[in-house]
């Protein structure tokens, strides 16, 4: 499996993902992806993961761009997979750790008391100018987490979906991108039934994506999604049931 | 819910009918009108005026005495004509109208009437489904269209749907006049702008400019950035500022900048944008005046002069009543053992020597444990040194301290994270290939260098000499050792030893290492740090 993909590069502004996959999570094919947005000589850092690959991340990265250069990390929501080299990175590095607000008085669980290094998202999102662009934070709360983002970045066009459009164990994943959707579906049905809170999100989010102009959606996990792909997964997404819609399958028990 | 009247009767009969529904509260051919329904409409209905127009003259006495009973004020009229004189003397709020009629049909009495008032509300009653007269009515601007032979319930769901419009449109103009009075009455000056341009001023704002009204504004000025004054450590310092950029991607930060009045008096302004939600490209500017606090030169003078009023109490003083003045989050800056505390703080009382700052549980700890903190803004020139804590509250989470100056270094200016180590840091330190004294006591470390104690210098060892430091620290799970070159930094004389500091690049796995090992000494600082807060 390939663990560098170059995502974007028009020469001014460059988009890199990376795979890099803790051991644990190897056996099962996560499929776990971070991401690296640079532009004159400026880099964000996008879903850094664990500590148990930040090395192997931070020398990914160095590769492209000295990593003092970051200035911003950005976390789409708190679980480990994402959040947890926080004290490495801010350690490592000088950039802001973009999160949402919801998220900020556990910094000191992930090792950080320095709040002046945290931008608070709130929850409507919100739009930083990164170079002669902008990055957009689309709100994504309760897919799963109930403070989670997906970043928009203008000059790609490239939408950082976060967990949403995660597979798990799905064949595309070999070639890290969706050619085929139908054999692709079931994956992403198993683990967005279960993950995400209710259709009413998925909607809610599909409005939020759609104002922009996406040409490729970047999940966390699994594989990419281009163009015509985007396009279908949207209307899939639009459809999932979540939490809500199988709250009497998931308790056991008429409610 | 079926609730008719009976469909079969004629016009003339209708209005008793309804006059016998209403007036009796009661079940009458087979509809029940709840009391309590006809109540509320009195109280919706009650203090507005009404004009009804019908030109039978039994249907019209009828129905007019009917609505007398749910509506103080009700005139009526027969024709379009003699409604639309009414309506012109008396501006009723409600008009229900029959639209055939002589002398004036109802639609044309309305258009005439809408043209008077557009908030007036129509209901019209026709005696057939005339789609012409349905597509008139709708282009301008009738409330509703009722068709003969009315359903009761129809006439109350459409009544109590015009008192409610009523109601709001009251509401809404209640809520603009006052914001209008609000705009004018600010003692900051309030712009709209769209884009770099002013749209509207409130009034403090025209009188600053000395001008009399908005036009004359606008055609003095063509954009708010013409107004700015370049002036050292403010938004606008040079001529290639992009000032509406800044201000346009940090809503809500607070900038100071510079404006001359009328009399061409310079002006210390604190400057907020907040773009509107929705309306793309307009946003409202406000300035709040703090000139007579006199921290202009503060911003603009040479090191000598900055260097006085840093020490100056006065000043900063001053600084901190505008913080105060322009409700400015400030940071609040504490470190434990090298561990950086920082959260937001607001100056909540200036009072002669005695300042009160409002911040978080957590760095009143912080504060607590160490007697002294820092403050930055993007408003001060410099860090504010804090010391001399009279109080600290944890119940409304204040700290009151009375000695205050600003310093050109400080803790809070720190490129990387440095940390106290654990007792088991072993330094050696090489200077032309032999060996500084044992036992070296390292004060703290970081990625890009550390800082350590010797009790005697070797000869010419001074400033950017080169130094190898073998560095052993310990982790959790297995010690570490780092060799590296490093250049001497800063020698600090103190009474019985030196104080040095030497920096280095690590690569690779030293650098690796470092970075584990200042993240891991972190997390050991905040468990121990957190203890310290359970403690009284």
């Amino acid at each position: 499996m390939k663990n560098e993909t170059l995502l974007y590069d028009d020469g001014v502004h460059k988009c890199v993902m990376f795979s890099l996959e803790d051991e644990e999570h190897h056996d099962y094919s996560l499929s776990v992806n971070q991401f690296l947005i640079i532009q004159h000589g400026s880099g964000v850092l996008i879903d850094p993961g664990s500590g148990a690959i930040f090395g192997e991340l931070y020398d990914a990265v160095s590769r492209h761009i000295d990593p003092s250069k970051l200035k911003y990390i950005f976390f789409s929501h708190q679980d480990p997979d994402v959040a947890g080299a926080i004290s490495e990175w801010s350690v490592s590095t000088t950039a802001q750790l973009i999160v949402s607000k919801l998220w900020t008085r556990f910094m000191g669980h992930y090792g950080l008391m320095d709040m002046g290094r945290i931008v608070a998202l709130e929850d409507q999102g919100g739009r930083i100018k990164f170079g002669s662009d902008y990055l957009q934070f689309i709100p994504a709360h309760f897919l799963h987490s109930p403070g989670n983002f997906s970043l928009y970045d203008s000059r790609s066009k490239i939408l950082f979906s976060g967990d949403i459009g995660a597979a798990v164990l799905s064949p595309q994943n070999l070639n890290k991108e969706v050619d085929n959707f139908e054999e692709h579906r079931p994956y992403l049905e198993s683990f967005h039934g279960r993950y995400m809170a209710g259709n009413r999100f998925c909607r809610a989010w599909v409005k939020c994506v759609r104002v922009h102009e996406v040409e490729m959606i970047a999940p966390q996990h699994g594989s990419l999604f281009r163009k015509e792909f985007a396009a279908q997964f949207l209307s899939w997404f639009e459809e999932v049931e979540g939490g809500l819609e199988q709250c009497e399958a998931l308790y056991g028990c008429k409610q | 819910m079926k609730c008719l009247l009976n469909k079969k009767e004629q016009i003339n009969a209708l209005p008793k009918r309804i006059f016998d529904i209403l007036s009796q509260y009661h079940e009458r051919e087979g509809c029940m009108v709840e009391s309590s329904t006809l109540k509320q409409l009195k109280v919706l209905l009650q203090s507005y005026a009404l004009l009804y127009v019908e030109d039978n003259i039994g249907l019209n006495t009828q129905a007019t005495a009917l609505f007398k009973k749910i509506v103080d004020n009700v005139y009526s009229a027969h024709d379009g004509e003699e409604g639309l004189t009414l309506f012109t003397n008396h501006r009723p709020d409600i008009v229900i109208t029959d639209f055939a009629m002589p002398r004036m049909d109802g639609l044309v009495m309305a258009e005439a009437i809408l043209k008077i008032n557009p908030d007036a509300k129509i209901i019209m009653t026709t005696g057939h489904d005339n789609l012409d007269v349905l597509h008139r009515a709708l282009r301008i601007g009738i409330f509703d269209v009722l068709v003969k032979p009315l359903k009761i319930e129809h006439l109350i769901e459409t009544l109590t749907r015009c008192s409610k419009m009523l109601k709001d449109e009251f509401h809404r103009r209640i809520f603009t006049s006052n914001l209008h009075t609000v705009f004018n009455h600010q003692n900051n000056q309030l712009l709209l702008l769209h884009a770099h341009n002013v749209v509207m001023a409130n009034q403090p704002c025209l009188d600053f400019f000395g001008v009399s009204s908005i036009e004359v504004f606008r055609n003095r000025f063509a954009s708010f950035g013409e107004l700015l004054l370049e002036h050292n450590g403010f938004l606008y310092d040079n001529d290639e500022t992009e000032w509406f950029e800044h201000i346009a991607h940090n809503p809500g930060k607070l900038f100071n900048v510079k404006i001359a009045d009328c009399e061409d008096n310079w002006h210390h302004f604190i400057l907020s944008y907040q773009t509107i939600p929705e309306k793309e490209g307009y946003g409202v500017l406000s300035l709040n005046d703090v000139s007579e606090l006199h921290l202009l030169s503060l911003y603009d003078s040479s090191k000598v002069e900055r260097e006085r009023l840093a020490k100056d109490e006065k000043t900063v003083r001053g600084l901190l009543e505008m913080a105060m003045r322009s409700g400015a989050k400030i940071r609040v800056h504490n470190l434990y053992k090298g561990l950086s505390i920082t959260n937001d703080g607001i100056v909540v009382k200036v009072e002669k020597r005695e300042i009160v700052l409002k911040t978080s549980y957590v760095q009143l700890k912080g504060i607590q444990n160490e007697e002294d903190f820092y403050l930055t803004s993007e408003l001060f020139p410099m860090a504010i040194h804090c010391t001399a804590i009279k109080r600290i509250d944890f119940e409304p989470q204040s700290v009151t301290f009375t000695h205050y100056k600003m310093v050109e270094n400080s803790p809070t200016r720190r490129q990387a994270i440095r940390v106290v180590p654990d007792q088991d840091v072993r330094l050696t330190v090489f200077y032309e290939e032999r060996m500084l004294e044992k036992d070296i006591v390292v004060l703290d470390i970081s990625l890009k260098g550390i800082r350590f104690k010797l009790t005697a210098l070797p000869p010419g060892f001074v400033l950017k000499k080169s130094v190898v430091l073998d560095l052993v620290l310990s982790t959790s799970l297995r010690p570490m050792m780092i060799n590296t070159k490093a250049e001497v930094y800063r020698i600090d004389e103190k009474e019985h030893y030196y104080e040095l500091v030497c920096t280095y690049e690590l690569h690779g796995q030293a650098q690796k290492n470092m970075i584990d090992y200042v993240a891991k000494r972190q997390m050991v600082l905040i468990r121990e740090f957190k203890g310290l807060q359970n403690e009284k």
